[in-house]
This record gives C-alpha cells, sequence and structure tokens, in this order.
C-alpha cells in the first residue's frame, strides 16, 4: 500500500493533536519512499513541544530502518557508534549473545565502513536521531560535523535529524559546520495546551466538567510554566483536590464559583511547592529547592535561635555583605550625621546585597556583634561555641580552612531570610546595610 | 504499476507527484554537471591525467568557501577520468576526510584497505609510517613494470589533516609526490584560505605550492560571462525546470524513468520563466543571494520550496518561496523567547534593562530577581511567586543557553551569584513581545519603557 501523506497524517493525527503542519513538513521532506531524502534535519522547540512525538511517531509509521539515540544516555562517541550498529543491523543484545554488540567500533572510520556492510543487504531507508544532540558538542571534536555530513560521507540512502531545545547557533564550531534544514517546533498556545491536556482526562468525569478545571488550573500555572510535560503532571495531582469536595457531597460539580473558592489556593500553593518538587529529576536540587521555600518564610520565623545567636547571624551578614572599609562608618557610635557624598555616578554602583556574601574573619563579626548589641557584655566564648551549630544549619559557611590568620565564614542566608530574623529581635537591619544608607 | 492502474489516477495529480520527484533529484543530486569554474576543473583534470598517463607526481590545494563546489568538482573530473581506458587499468583513488581519518593511523589503515593490500601487509610491523607507506607503492608495482601504478590522494577537509601529530602522513605523501618516488598526485580540499599557513615548514617545503582558488559566483569561464546574480537566476531557472519538448532529448540517462508528460513540462517551464521574470520573485532571490551565495544553501532552499508541492497545491507561488526562506532566515532566539512563560519572559526583559544601565557587566540571579520584583510591586496585576519559583524559570533561562556563565566552572559560588553574560538584542526582545499571544500589557509596556 502506498503509503501517502494523507494517510499519514489521518493515521497519526489519532493520538497527536496540533501538530498537523509539521507533520506534513516532515513527510515531505522523508516521507516519499521515491523521492530523494535531505541529507540532514535540525528540529528544535521547547521541551515536550512534541518533537520526540511526532518524529518517532512518523518513524514508526515510514518502516524506514531507523535508529534513535538519546545523546544523554550514550555519552560518548564509542557508546553511539555501537548503539548505531546494533539497531540499524537489527542486532539485539540478549542473554544468548552474553549481551555483546553487534560490532564494537570507537572511531568514526570504522563506524563508517561497518555501517556500509551492516545495511548492505537491506533496501530500506535510514534515519538516524539524536534527540537532546547539544550532548554531541561535548564529545569529539569532529563528531557532529561529520555526522551532520554523514551520508555525503557514507554514500548511504540515509537522513540523519538532531533535537534539541537550545537553538542551531550554539552549535556553530570554528571549523564550520554544515547547516542542516531547520524544523522549529513552536510552543503550545493556551487553547493548543488546553487540547493537549484534555486528552489525559481521568475516565470518570465529564468533558466540560474537566474543560472547566483545566480552564481555572492554566490560569494559575501557565504564567510560571508552559511546560507540556510538567502541567500534565500537575494538572492530574491537583485534580484530585479539585474534585474532593464533589466527591464527598459538599459542593455540587456545577457549583463552578465554589469549586473556584475551594481550589485557587490550593492551586496557588502548589504552584510553590509541588511544581517545584516534581519538576526537576535532580533529587539533590529538590531538596535544595524545598529548602529554599521553606527557609525563607517558615523557617525564618519557627527557628529558635537564641537571642544572642540571632544577632550573631545580623552581624554576620553586615561582614558579608558591607565592605570591610566602611566599618567604622557605620558602626562607630553613630555620631556624625551622614554626610551625603556629592559623587554624581552615571550608573548607579552595583548593590553589595547582589553580589553575594564576601568571606569576613572572626574578629570583624565580633567588632560588628559588640557594636550593632550596643550591650556590654562578655559573651565571646560562648558566641564562639554557637559557631559549629550555625554552620550545620547552613546559616554561615566556612571558606578556605588553612587561612593563615585564623578561618573565614561567608553567610549563607538571604536578604528576607535577615529581615525577618531581625525583626523578632526589634533591630532594622537595613540601617546597617551599605546598599541603604 | 501496471498501466491501468496508471489510468485511474488523476492525470494531473500524478504529474505534481512526479515533477517533485524529478525537481528534487535534480536539486539534489551533485552528480549532474558540474557548472561553470571550466579553468580550474581543467587545470585539475590535466593534473590528475599527467600523473595517470605520464606518470608524473604532483600535488595541489583546492580551496574555496563551503558549499561552493570543491568536492562535486573533485567528483565530477573522477567520473570523467573514470571513462578513460587509461584510468581505468591503471590508477586507484584513496579517499580520505579530515573527519573520518582523524589521525595518520587510521588514514593509513583505510588507505591499505582502499588499495586492497591488507593481504599483502598481514601482520608485517613497520619501523616507520614512512617505511610502511612505501611498501604499499612497492606492492603496487606490477609484474614487469619497474613503476608502481599511479595513486591518486584525495584528502577532502585537508586542513583537519595539519592537526595530525607531526604532520606526519602530508610529509611523507608530499616527500614522495616531490621526489617522485612513486607516480602519485596528492589532491587537497580546503575551506581554509590561510591553509599553507598550517603547514609545518619541513612539510611546507616539500610541497608544489600550486593552489587553485574555487570562488562562489565566479562565471568569468564560461562560454557568456553574466553577472553573478543572474547566473543565480539561470541556476534558478534550470533547476525548477521540467524535460520538455525541447530539451527532452538532452535529459540524463539518469532521468529515463521520468514519465512526465512533455505538454505538462512545456507549460510548468513557461510559468518558471515568468517567475524568473516577476520583480517581487526577483527581488526577494536578490536579497537571499546577498545573505548568502552558497549554492548548497540555495538548492537546500528550492528542496523546501518543492517540498511544498502537493495534490492540493500543485504550483509554486511566490509566497512559497518565501514561506521557505523562513526556515533559514528566522530569528531562532526570537522564536525560543516566544515560547517562555510569561514569568520567564519578564526575566529577560529585568535581565535586559540590568545589562543596560550597567553597560553590558555580567549579572545575576539576584540582580534580576530584584528588578522584577520591583516591577512586580508597581503592578498589582502582575501575580507575585516566590523567590524559588522565580529561581526555577532563570534556571530555565539558563539550561536555554540564552545566558552563558562567565568564568570558569571551578570558581565556586552559589548559583544566585553566579555571573552570566546576557546577550540579545532589545529588537529581538521587541519582536518576541510583540507576537507574544495575550501577553499582559503592564509586562509589554515594561518591555519598551527604556529605563525602568
Ligand atoms: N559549480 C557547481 N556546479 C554544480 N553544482 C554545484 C556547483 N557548485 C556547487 N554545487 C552544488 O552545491 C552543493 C555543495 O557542493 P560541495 O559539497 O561540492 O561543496 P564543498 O565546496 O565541498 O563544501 P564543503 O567545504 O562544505 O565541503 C552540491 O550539492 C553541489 O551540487
Ligand atoms: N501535540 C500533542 N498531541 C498529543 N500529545 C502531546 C502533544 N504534544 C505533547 N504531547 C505529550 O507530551 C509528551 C512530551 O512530548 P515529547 O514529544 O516527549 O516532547 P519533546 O520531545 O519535544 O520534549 C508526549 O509524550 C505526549 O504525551
Ligand atoms: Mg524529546
Ligand atoms: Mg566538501
Amino acid at each position: 500500500m502506498k503509503k501517502t501523506m494523507e494517510k499519514c497524517l489521518k493515521s497519526l493525527g489519532q493520538k497527536i493533536i496540533c501538530r498537523d503542519n509539521l507533520i506534513k513538513c516532515l513527510f515531505s521532506l522523508i516521507g516519499f519512499s521515491d523521492e530523494e531524502m535531505v541529507q540532514s534535519i535540525f528540529v528544535y522547540g521547547h521541551t515536550a513541544s512534541g518533537k520526540s512525538l511526532v518524529i518517532e511517531s512518523l518513524l514508526a509509521y515510514l518502516k524506514y530502518n531507523v535508529c534513535i539515540i538519546n545523546c544523554v544516555e550514550c555519552y560518548s562517541s564509542k557508546l553511539i557508534y555501537e548503539h548505531i550498529l546494533n539497531d540499524l543491523s537489527m542486532h539485539e543484545m540478549n542473554s544468548k549473545n552474553n549481551f555483546t554488540v553487534y560490532q564494537k567500533c570507537d572511531n568514526m572510520m570504522d563506524f563508517i565502513t561497518y555501517l556500509q556492510i551492516a545495511v548492505q543487504n537491506d533496501k530500506r531507508r535510514i534515519v538516524i536521531v539524536f534527540d537532546k544532540c547539544d550532548r554531541l558538542r561535548d564529545m569529539d571534536v569532529n563528531l557532529l560535523p561529520a555526522l551532520v555530513r554523514l551520508r555525503e560521507l557514507t554514500g548511504l540512502d540515509l537522513c540523519t535529524i538532531f533535537v534539541s531545545d537550545i537553538v542551531w547557533e550554539k552549535y556553530y564550531s570554528k571549523n564550520g559546520l554544515l547547516n542542516p534544514i531547520k524544523i522549529h517546533f513552536p510552543q503550545y498556545t493556551r487553547e493548543d495546551m488546553l487540547k493537549v491536556l484534555f486528552l489525559y482526562k481521568p475516565k470518570d468525569y465529564e468533558d466540560g466538567f474537566y474543560v472547566n478545571y483545566l480552564n481555572l488550573f492554566l490560569s494559575v500555572f501557565l504564567r510560571c510554566c508552559r511546560d507540556c510535560n510538567e502541567l500534565r503532571y500537575m494538572a492530574k495531582i491537583n485534580f484530585d483536590k479539585y474534585v474532593e469536595p464533589v466527591e464527598s457531597g459538599k459542593i455540587d460539580k456545577n457549583d463552578v464559583r465554589s469549586l473556584w473558592r475551594n481550589i485557587s489556593g490550593i492551586l496557588k500553593s502548589n504552584l510553590e511547592v509541588v511544581y517545584l518538587r516534581v519538576s526537576t529529576d535532580d533529587s539533590e536540587q529538590r531538596t535544595k529547592l524545598c529548602q529554599e521555600i521553606e527557609s525563607t518564610t517558615k523557617l525564618a520565623l519557627s527557628f529558635e535561635l537564641p537571642f544572642y545567636a540571632k544577632y550573631m547571624l545580623i552581624a554576620a551578614y553586615l561582614a558579608s555583605y558591607n565592605p570591610a572599609k566602611d566599618d567604622k562608618r557605620l558602626f562607630v557610635k553613630r555620631s556624625s550625621k551622614k554626610k551625603r557624598r556629592n559623587t554624581v555616578t552615571k550608573k548607579p554602583a552595583k548593590l553589595n546585597t547582589q553580589l553575594g556574601p564576601k568571606a569576613f574573619t572572626l574578629d570583624r563579626m565580633l567588632a560588628i556583634f559588640y557594636a550593632i548589641l550596643d550591650e556590654k557584655v562578655g559573651l565571646t566564648a560562648n558566641l564562639l561555641a554557637q559557631i559549629p551549630t550555625m554552620c550545620q544549619l547552613r546559616l554561615l559557611s566556612i571558606v578556605g580552612d588553612n587561612n593563615l590568620d585564623g578561618p573565614k565564614y561567608k553567610c549563607c542566608v538571604s536578604y528576607d531570610f535577615i529581615v525577618i530574623i531581625s525583626k523578632t529581635v526589634g533591630f532594622n537591619v537595613r540601617n546597617y546595610l551599605y546598599d541603604f544608607i | 504499476m501496471s498501466k491501468k492502474q496508471n489510468m485511474a489516477i488523476d492525470f494531473h495529480d500524478n504529474m505534481i507527484l512526479l515533477t517533485r520527484k524529478y525537481l528534487k533529484r535534480k536539486i539534489m543530486c551533485p552528480e549532474t554537471k558540474f557548472r561553470h569554474h571550466v579553468k580550474e576543473r581543467v587545470h585539475i583534470l590535466d593534473l590528475l591525467k599527467r600523473t595517470v598517463e605520464n606518470g608524473e607526481s604532483n600535488s595541489a590545494l583546492l580551496i574555496g568557501p563551503r558549499g561552493c563546489g570543491k568536492t562535486t568538482l573533485i567528483n565530477s573530473v573522477l567520473k570523467e577520468l573514470s571513462s578513460l581506458k587509461s584510468f581505468k587499468d591503471e590508477a586507484l583513488v584513496v579517499n580520505l576526510h579530515g573527519l573520518v581519518h582523524t589521525d595518520d593511523r587510521l588514514a593509513l589503515k583505510d588507505t591499505t584497505r582502499q588499495m586492497q593490500l591488507e593481504n599483502a601487509v598481514g601482520d608485517k610491523v613497520f619501523g616507520t609510517f614512512a617505511e610502511n607507506l612505501s611498501f604499499l607503492l612497492e606492492c603496487l608495482k606490477s609484474g614487469d613494470k619497474t613503476q608502481s601504478k599511479p595513486v591518486i590522494f584525495i584528502l577532502d577537509e585537508f586542513d583537519l589533516f595539519c592537526a595530525h601529530r607531526n604532520q606526519t602522513l602530508l610529509y611523507n605523501l608530499f616527500d614522495v609526490a616531490q621526489s617522485a618516488q612513486a607516480p602519485i598526485c596528492v589532491l587537497g580540499i580546503t575551506c581554509r584560505l590561510d591553509v599553507i599557513e598550517l603547514l609545518e615548514k619541513r612539510v611546507k617545503s616539500r610541497f608544489s605550492h600550486r593552489q587553485i582558488f574555487l570562488f562562489p559566483g565566479d562565471t568569468s569561464g564560461s562560454d557568456q560571462p553574466t553577472s553573478a546574480f543572474d547566473d543565480r537566476l539561470k541556476l534558478f531557472q534550470h533547476l525548477l525546470s521540467l524535460p520538455d519538448d525541447e530539451n527532452v532529448n538532452e535529459t540524463d540517462q539518469q532521468y529515463e524513468d521520468c514519465k512526465i508528460n512533455p505538454q505538462f513540462g512545456a507549460r510548468w517551464n513557461e510559468y518558471i520563466k515568468s517567475l524568473t521574470e516577476n520583480m517581487t520573485m526577483v527581488n526577494f532571490l536578490k536579497r537571499m543571494y546577498q545573505l548568502d551565495v552558497s549554492e548548497r544553501s540555495f538548492r537546500n532552499f528550492l528542496a523546501l520550496v518543492i517540498s511544498s508541492l502537493s495534490e492540493k497545491h500543485p504550483k509554486l507561488e511566490v509566497n512559497d518561496f518565501v514561506e521557505a526562506n523562513k526556515f533559514f532566515h528566522q530569528d531562532d532566539k526570537v522564536l525560543t523567547l516566544q515560547g517562555l512563560s510569561v514569568l520567564e519572559l519578564c526575566l529577560i526583559i529585568a535581565m535586559k534593562h540590568q545589562t543596560e544601565i550597567y553597560d553590558d557587566e555580567p549579572l545575576n540571579f539576584e540582580m534580576v530577581l530584584n528588578r522584577y520584583v520591583k516591577f512586580a510591586n508597581q503592578n498589582s496585576s502582575i501575580q507575585t511567586v516566590q523567590r524559588p519559583v522565580i529561581m526555577k524559570a532563570f534556571e530555565h533561562i539558563k539550561n536555554l543557553e540564552l545566558i552563558q556563565p562567565v568564568g570558569g566552572p571551578n570558581t565556586r559560588v552559589e548559583k544566585e551569584h553566579q555571573l552570566y553574560k546576557f546577550s540579545l538584542g532589545w529588537q529581538q526582545i521587541a519582536d518576541a513581545v510583540k507576537n507574544y499571544p495575550e501577553l499582559p500589557t503592564e509586562v509589554s509596556q515594561w518591555a519598551v519603557s527604556s529605563l525602568q
């Protein structure tokens, strides 16, 4: 049966929506089996804009000899060569062959020779897809330039497709690259996104009910995030909360207004907690983000730091964010009235608070501590005992262990945090920050 | 397909598919005739012939910008030579490519393979590269002759071979060529004009210094010299034309299977000709030519245009060309910006303001956040979100490489203080803002207000 573009659209249209034009475009470049294929294609667009979905479905439909490579998984040129050879020769690694590859290969020359041999009795056309291809830049320097012109190098009826969310400009190298044909996957509009999310409607609910929900959901989430993968996941999680009062009979399912009142708060707080939690694959980063949320609001208030420790933290913050040379002016009995500096600077000076903490010595911190406390108390020994705890809580951190003049520290809390801490002890930190004077 | 089935298909529809197929092949198959650069082509042809027929040794470099037809020229010369009897019986061609043969060991291994001398070499161990090479050349001496077979070495992306350790391969090839130990011709292809500077002294001194330059748009050698753009226009017409009554005889054999109806072809060609007289079309092509003279890009562009043909769209309109051109000349970064969330776009605008105020100095998360928060606080309609959500948006922008970290990875700073370089232009941001669907007016106003 002849595979025409119309049939293809119809077949793929069953599971892919809003992408007819792109399917047509790709089909017309590689889909007509008696026409030349283009040498290479670069497909780019934001995460979850359907790039992999469209390409993989199209290739499955066309029944070419296809190899799809995730360049994060195949992180070296050797892995890539061997993966391609396995796939295109339809070699399967299993217990029978002791999980050996079709052919060991670690350089472009052997790869081309083996590839020519592997497919010599296979009449199907070859398409090789490199997903997340930005990683190719970190591998052998000849790899990407050679893959872009693989057809010229192998003489096979072959097309390479590169998929990425980074623009092609970032791939230029000093030796120059052949430019593939670029195809852009635009981000979904709000309407499209709604349609895509709607595909994943839970079975037991009416269409209209779910559309209402999605509208409310998008009105909160879409401003911060247009990643379809994340939205899909978030829509699912929050839907359980949305239907809870309906299930328990508290709210009628047609009472959109009450449903909105019920869900809007939840959505907003989930945006800040759940969205961040699920969003990254990297668990270390995830915990760090959670820490951050908690640290700025709740933690700061509930922190039962001793009174003097709070002052010490403030002193540490001031030491980190004020230039040492101005300590005198700021802290030595603020008797003389502030003199306005009349320097006319065209561009405003950068704020220290934005540049990150600078390291300070204990002596300096203690000096500031006594200056701002304005009490004559001999607390040094007790205070120093607090330091390890504060380091453990990640309020302070040590910089460079072997300084000649004792260890140096940095204050690791943010401006918001220190403002809250200061308030609890009735101190106005702004009055002492160089940036604000 | 049987005759009957053929009749069933609508005549016109079928023609369009055949047209697509025919034109795509014409555009994308470089083995079609090589045009222009007659002098350069003859020069190379002559050089190779002298090696093959007279056993002379030679070396030369073919230099020209990307996509101007260097590889095509060599292939067309080799194709012409391969019809000579002496060439078929006597000569050997060894094709090496800088991107494939990344060191001299690989180059030599493949040379052996292409000379079909793997068996002769067996597990012999050679002391030096030179010994190995001369053994190979020695093997080519056949029976009664004292001379070995002529060998043509083609080194594509020649400049990459210059980076090999000690330039051993180049040294030995040029050495053999210069001292005429065996009849070889070493032909390098490169797009680097300064390629001679890359050669080490001892290598340079063995090279013949024969450099052949290929410049796109140089039509001086052709029958009737024309301006470079007129030539492009001619190529346009040629590549889009079908065989018709007039030129049906001259179509290459490779198009034998072409069953395009000559009347249809004549009508089609008439129309293509009218396109080359259409001022909008001509001006458009001229602008394209001014941006990019490479023939490869032009052919890619035409291939895309042809791809828009279908039963439903059987004719090429000027607009099809304009649309196809967008694939090449649209601003990818603007498209990326348009796909960001409102929050992310706001951060981009904040970054722009920040870099503008501080004369392109690098920026970090805190600075951007500060600017954004100020803006959000002044506009009650902008929902404020917590810092980590903003941080995440910032990281997304970083992952898209719209900002580049400054300083090496080993400078350990907290991520909110890591400095970045921001390099998007106002125009790019303005374009993205203009086309962003349903962007809150405060945001677009903020984007256009110069200093906030
Ligand atoms: N004079 C010409 N005659 C016919 N075709 C040409 C000519 N010049 C360029 N082309 C076409 O342009 C395309 C690119 O040519 P080619 O691959 O030879 O370029 P190149 O100079 O080797 O480029 P690179 O430096 O990137 O390898 C080919 O498709 C070829 O058909
Ligand atoms: N147009 C669409 N129609 C149906 N589902 C879609 C569409 N776009 C995205 N999706 C869903 O989002 C998921 C992510 O898309 P994917 O192709 O992996 O994105 P990308 O490769 O661009 O990052 C798909 O697996 C699919 O479930
Ligand atoms: Mg993907
Ligand atoms: Mg070339």
